[in-house]
């Protein structure tokens, strides 16, 4: 503290026991009873679900990059490596359903998350 | 008992003992909260997982620091996530921060009583931009220092006391409104 802030101290002490005397409206019934009924379920006690559930993000993405090595690894060990791949057998008019119903979706999605 | 002594007794297994510092903070925090997001139910929520989030890190909670200032750091930045998420970040505007620094006189008091200077504080307080509120929340309700606001709300010292000086002014200036014949002298 400066000194001009001391030299106010007692301007300070008043406004301080107003803002104090109005804590009363901050009276929340049941508060304690449910913050400690979401402290006591299992589901926190557990603190390796949560440092899962806290780092699933990266840890699928370290999973993801693992098999994607190994393949890249296994497949690298074939001396000549043919791939093939089948598209399902759609007709045109399905297809072109499928792209607005992507959006949509796509749409909804991003709502929510952002809701 | 202190509050760290009640973080042992959490981590020694005692689950129940957390209660006591959920009643000590609770209200405090709700009004920091409110302050913030400006509705109260949505505060109610913040604030609770703000305790179950202290509750869950508590074993990460340094022994040589305050428990008021971590855990209000967390019910900070839980209120400021979850603003950013609904895209309402307070803004704030530029102030110059050589202002003169502006007090509340005890002639307010004096003249209007504690109750009216108190109902004309509660409306300021929710009119008033979370910006400057945080920060007057902070201080004169929570009693923090500078330097612990700096530590809660990562701003750098000087905002914090521009900040305080802008809240401490609006509230003047409605003050003033309530009795303007009142001779005061500022500074």
């Amino acid at each position: 503290m400066d000194s001009d802030d001391k030299k106010n101290e007692l301007h300070d002490q008043l406004l301080r026991e107003s803002f104090q005397h109005m804590m009363s409206r901050y009276e929340a019934p049941d508060f304690t009873a449910a913050v400690m009924s979401r402290v006591s379920s299992p589901f926190i006690r557990h603190r390796l679900t949560l440092w899962l559930l806290k780092h699933a993000a990266v840890l699928g993405l370290m999973i993801f990059v693992a098999g994607l090595v190994v393949a890249v690894l296994a497949v690298s060990s074939i001396s000549q490596p043919e791939f093939s791949i089948t598209l399902p057998a759609v007709s045109e008019a399905a297809a072109l359903w499928g792209i607005p119903i992507a959006i949509l979706v796509t749409l909804g999605v991003w709502q929510m998350e952002t809701a | 008992m202190t509050d760290h002594e009640v973080i042992d007794r959490v981590l020694a297994g005692d689950q129940k003992a957390f209660a006591s510092l959920v009643v000590a903070y609770q209200r405090k925090a709700l009004s920091l909260a409110e302050r913030l997001l400006q509705d109260r139910p949505h505060a109610e929520d913040l604030v609770q997982d703000a305790f179950v989030k202290a509750y869950s890190s508590l074993a990460s909670f340094k022994r040589g620091s305050s428990f008021a200032t971590w855990f209000y750091r967390i019910v900070y930045t839980t209120c400021l996530n979850a603003l950013q998420k609904q895209r309402r970040m307070p803004l704030s505007e530029q102030i110059d921060e050589d202002t003169n620094p502006v007090w509340i006189e005890p002639s307010f008091f004096d003249e209007l009583g504690r109750a009216e200077v108190e109902e004309i504080l509660r409306d300021e307080m929710s009119q008033m931009s979370p910006v400057y509120a945080v920060v007057m929340e902070l201080f004169y309700n929570n009693e923090f220092s500078y330097e612990q606001i700096v530590k809660i709300t990562g701003m750098p010292l000087g905002t914090v006391k521009t900040r305080l000086n802008r809240g401490r002014a609006l509230l003047r200036a409605a003050l003033m409104k309530r009795c303007p014949d009142l001779e005061v002298h500022n500074g």
